[in-house]
């Protein structure tokens, strides 16, 4: 009996021009969207390879193309359903139900399977586009699959809630404006960003935070726990709305109560599902699984970690950051993550001084690491830094007014260093007169900028120290205090760097209005390890550039470079300032930092020279990423930053070549072939209909 | 047909065993509808062969008295069964053994007389050679050739009424309800209706709905009045006081 129903409902459709003409338009617009995404991915495709987790052509296409068109089908569906119902009662035609021999159950499943049927037509056209597709590239098909299904389950839900409001009413009009304004709201519960708290825990019941794993191939059987309920409910009503129709007359108190009651059997079963939910990493490059490299790094913890979450009320903000760190948790329980919101609780966030952006610390034992960039890479790189057994040794050479780590001075690099001792990386000063020899344990000698000359001996010992394979951090700046320098040549020659005379100009930071016109900013940098993270600028007040004399035997990479704007100014700050070639002035590009690396039968040794200490001084460090520069600068010289080597599987679709043919081919046949035949339906419908 | 479904009941077959036991039987009908047009205590008997017609003023309460028949209402009080199956145990049963034509016919407007006729014996459990069969012995039986293939939605009122009465005994049920079938009908379509009625009322028992005396004169040989919800006559047709009757008992 239901397939008898299911297939009058289909045909009925199928007879009315409406349907063929909505199915047109809708071609029209999977076509056009398809296409235009298609074009998104062509001209992204190469950055979207290198990311940590690569998102091929599938990913893409199931977010950017199959997700907007849920919504389509969400307003589309009860547009079908509104009149499976609403048109029987003013036709009078569902008498002629009423008195078969049809259960109001038999005819409410037939109703939904037929409208259902029908609209799996365009849902099938839809997915056939993307799926062409794989005679280009090799297709990721499980996501595909996932996506799919979310899309079905989407419209099953859908349908079922434009079929109960049309079951209440004899006025279509009524039925789907009901049905819409419902499914409205249930897509607007996850979007909401008022932090109230009853509303974000109604963002459980939103379609589009229920579709988001679908599309991006992370399964959850809450979810589809979610849309299966949710059609079982609007279903369960509609036989309950029509049994109560027989009750002509009388109070439908005993309607009320079973719906209640279906009501609440689906909101506890959709708890429970939600609760018990498990998910699964149905893509093709396990995108949402953990790398083997995190699942090393957080075996090999031990202690506790605090994850504070330092973040606005907006539910798809916190749902990234808590989807992540559970992932974390899955492997590490002892991950323990709060939120606090800097909107109302504006003390707690200013206690922890956490950034206006948004900030996840995390906190374990004495330790602290803060992390602004949240990824699966950073996070597992925090939570090493932060757990790592012992500290690493950094000591300041002090006598000869360098900056120094412990004196609070504006120029000093107090703030800095201790904001690095949360790292792990324990700055001391050690002055070379009563220590003249560096032991082999320093994991970094930091020549801070000094102002006066080292001693012939001094010189030596740090010489000795590299000969044995020691790290270095040199810091120049403009000696304004001592016309002979610090009398480091030797030094310099060891490294095949120097410095070159003058003070750094750019053109280009005094467009940005730097406070000075020695000020340079720079966010553009060389491919580097140190600067790869970095999101702003550089200030490097007052730089000094730098000669590189290439040597044998070690490996020199340019870390800070400025742009062609610039040059080394030999006269005095005042009045206009320009570039001279004459008084040997030279021009940008002008090299403000290198760093070296050399292979030593015990480990590689790593050295940075800097033309400029200020970028850390107190009075700068705040300024763009320099703090950042620094933590990652001196993570690499220690050898920290480069313990985690992450390997992510590829993306098998992610290289997508189309020829003028094929692009002109889809073209033809997505945006025009597909509505024109089905235009062509609709006009051999009504035609044969009239003859 | 694409699917069995669970719940289909088997289609009378031609009533092979003629037994002489009620094929419908209502139990102190009372319906209370807020509206005021409600029914109380109406019992009644039918056999075959029975054409029962049910005499009333407008919002006496017939339709009501039909639909609750036919399965449509639930009554507050009483019981219906049908050729033996009870209206509330088993529903399903009972009602595959109705035909009910309901005061407007239940008639798609954009589907062919013949699609329609076989959705309903479809709908009633017919299928394969019965269904062809049903279907061409109710075009024949309500005239329906000429128009088989004409959209509904174009039909005549005359003709839309006959579709509504084939579509009601496509299936041969023991019990026939119409509600008011004769209403709107010109004085030709009104005798052929009345000789469907006489035709389809000699195998099944039938019962339909009028406010005219002169319909029940014409084609019945029951007469049940009903005033105010309650039956207040049911005797045989014939004799010369049934006019008197009428105006007695509906005054």
């Amino acid at each position: 009996m239901i397939g008898i129903i299911a297939r009058h409902e289909s045909v009925s459709l199928l007879r009315n021009t409406q349907t063929w003409i909505m199915a047109a338009l809708l071609a029209g617009l999977f076509g056009y969207q398809f296409l235009k995404q298609l074009e998104a991915f062509v001209a992204v495709q190469a950055q979207l390879a290198v990311q940590d987790h690569p998102v091929g052509l599938t990913g893409f296409m199931s977010v950017r193309y199959l997700e907007p068109l849920a919504l389509a089908f969400t307003l589309v569906a009860p547009l079908f359903a509104m009149r499976s119902f609403s048109e029987e009662y003013r036709q009078h035609t569902y008498a002629l139900w009423q008195s078969s021999p049809v259960s109001s159950l038999s005819l409410v499943a037939g109703k939904f399977l037929g409208i259902f049927l029908v609209l799996l037509l365009p849902l099938a056209l839809a997915v056939l586009m993307l799926n062409s597709m794989q005679f280009y590239l090799s297709i990721d098909w499980p996501l595909l699959a996932t996506s799919t299904l979310g899309l079905v389950l989407c419209t099953a839900a859908c349908t079922a809630c434009g079929m109960y409001f049309s079951s209440l009413t004899r006025h279509a009009l009524i039925a789907i404006t009901s049905s819409l304004a419902l499914l409205f709201i249930s897509w607007m519960l996850g979007s909401t960003s008022t932090g109230l708290l009853p509303l974000q825990s109604l963002s459980s019941l939103s379609i589009a935070s229920r579709l988001r794993g679908f599309f991006q191939g992370y399964l959850q059987s809450g979810d589809i726990a979610f849309f299966v309920l949710m059609t079982v409910l609007f279903a369960g009503l509609s036989v309950i709305r029509l049994d109560s129709l027989r009750q002509a007359g009388r109070t439908h108190r005993l309607s009320l109560i079973l719906s209640l009651l279906l009501l609440g059997i689906c909101l506890s079963s959709g708890w429970l599902a939600q609760r018990f939910s498990l998910s699964f990493d149905i893509t093709a490059n396990q995108r949402h699984s953990l790398t083997p490299t995190t699942t090393r790094v957080l075996q090999s913890m031990d202690s506790p970690v605090e994850l504070i979450a330092v973040l606005g009320p907006d539910p798809a903000h916190r749902e990234g950051v808590r989807a992540l760190v559970s992932r974390f948790q899955d492997i590490k329980p002892d991950l323990h993550l709060r939120f606090i919101n800097p909107e109302t609780d504006p003390a707690a966030a200013r206690q922890l001084d956490a950034a206006p952006g948004g900030e996840l610390i995390l906190r374990a034992a004495n330790r602290e690491q803060r992390l602004q960039n949240l990824s699966e890479r950073t996070l597992a790189n925090s939570l090493r830094l932060l757990t790592r057994e012992g500290d690493r040794d950094i000591v300041f050479i002090t006598g000869h007014d360098e900056r120094s780590p412990v004196s609070a001075g504006n120029d000093d690099w107090n703030r800095v260093a201790a904001e690095l001792a949360g790292l792990g990386l324990i700055s001391r000063e050690v002055s070379l007169v009563s220590h003249p020899y560096l032991d082999d344990d320093i994991d970094l000698l930091v020549l801070a900028a000094p102002r006066r000359p080292y001693f012939p001996g001094e010189l030596a010992s740090i010489v000795d120290y590299l000969a044995r394979g020691g790290n270095l951090l040199w810091m120049s700046e403009i000696a304004s205090d001592s016309p002979t320098g610090p009398g480091l040549q030797l030094l310099a020659d060891n490294l095949g760097v120097d410095t070159l005379p003058g003070t750094t100009i750019d053109t280009a930071s005094q467009a940005l209005k730097a406070q000075s016109p020695d000020f340079v900013l720079l966010d553009r940098f060389p491919a580097h390890p140190i600067t790869a993270g970095l999101t702003s600028p550089v200030l490097l007040p007052q730089a000094q550039a730098l000669a590189v004399t290439p040597l044998a035997g070690q490996h020199t990479q340019p870390l800070l470079q400025t742009p062609e704007s610039s040059w080394t100014e030999s006269g005095p700050l005042t009045g206009e300032i320009r570039f001279d070639e004459n008084t040997g002035e030279v021009a940008g590009p002008l090299l403000l930092g290198v760093t070296i690396e050399r292979s030593l039968a015990q480990g590689t040794q790593r050295f940075a020279v800097l033309g400029d200490a200020d970028l850390g001084a107190s009075q700068f460090v705040d300024n763009g990423a320099n703090r950042a520069f620094i933590e990652s600068l001196l993570l690499w010289l220690t050898g920290e930053s480069d313990a985690l080597e992450f390997v992510t599987q590829k993306a098998a679709d992610s290289e997508l070549v189309l020829s003028n043919r094929s692009i002109i081919g889809l073209t033809a046949v997505y945006l025009v072939g597909f509505p024109t035949v089905l235009l062509v339906g609709a006009v051999l419908v009504r035609w044969r209909r009239r003859k | 047909m694409a699917l069995q479904a669970s719940d289909s009941v088997d289609a009378p077959e031609a009533l092979s065993v003629r037994t002489n036991a009620p094929l419908l039987e209502a139990q102190g009908l009372t319906l209370h509808r807020g509206d005021g047009v409600g029914v109380y205590d109406i019992s009644l008997s039918l056999r075959r062969g029975d054409i029962l017609g049910l005499l009333g003023l407008n919002g006496a309460g017939k339709s009501t008295t039909l639909r609750i028949l036919s399965g449509l209402l639930v009554p507050d009080e009483g019981s219906v069964r049908i050729d033996g199956f009870s209206m509330e145990d088993t529903p399903l049963q009972a009602r595959a053994h109705i035909g009910y034509l309901p005061d407007q016919p239940p008639l798609y407007d954009d589907m062919r007389v013949a699609e329609y006729l076989r959705l309903a014996g479809r709908v009633r459990g017919l299928s394969g050679d019965r269904l062809i069969e049903r279907q061409a012995r109710v075009t024949e039986q309500c005239a329906l050739g000429d128009v088989q293939r004409k959209i509904i939605g174009t039909l005549s009122k005359g003709f839309r009424q006959r579709v509504g009465l084939a579509q009601a005994i496509i299936h041969q049920p023991s019990v026939v309800l119409l509600d008011e079938p004769a209403s709107g009908l010109d004085p030709q379509q009104m005798d052929s209706m009345r000789q469907l009625i006489r035709d389809t009322g000699k195998e099944q028992a039938l019962i339909f709905s009028t406010h005219l005396l002169a319909e029940v004169t014409a084609t019945c040989n029951r007469v049940a009045i009903i005033h105010a919800g309650r039956l207040v006559a049911d005797r045989p047709c014939g004799g010369d006081d049934l006019e008197q009757l009428f105006r007695r008992t509906t005054t």
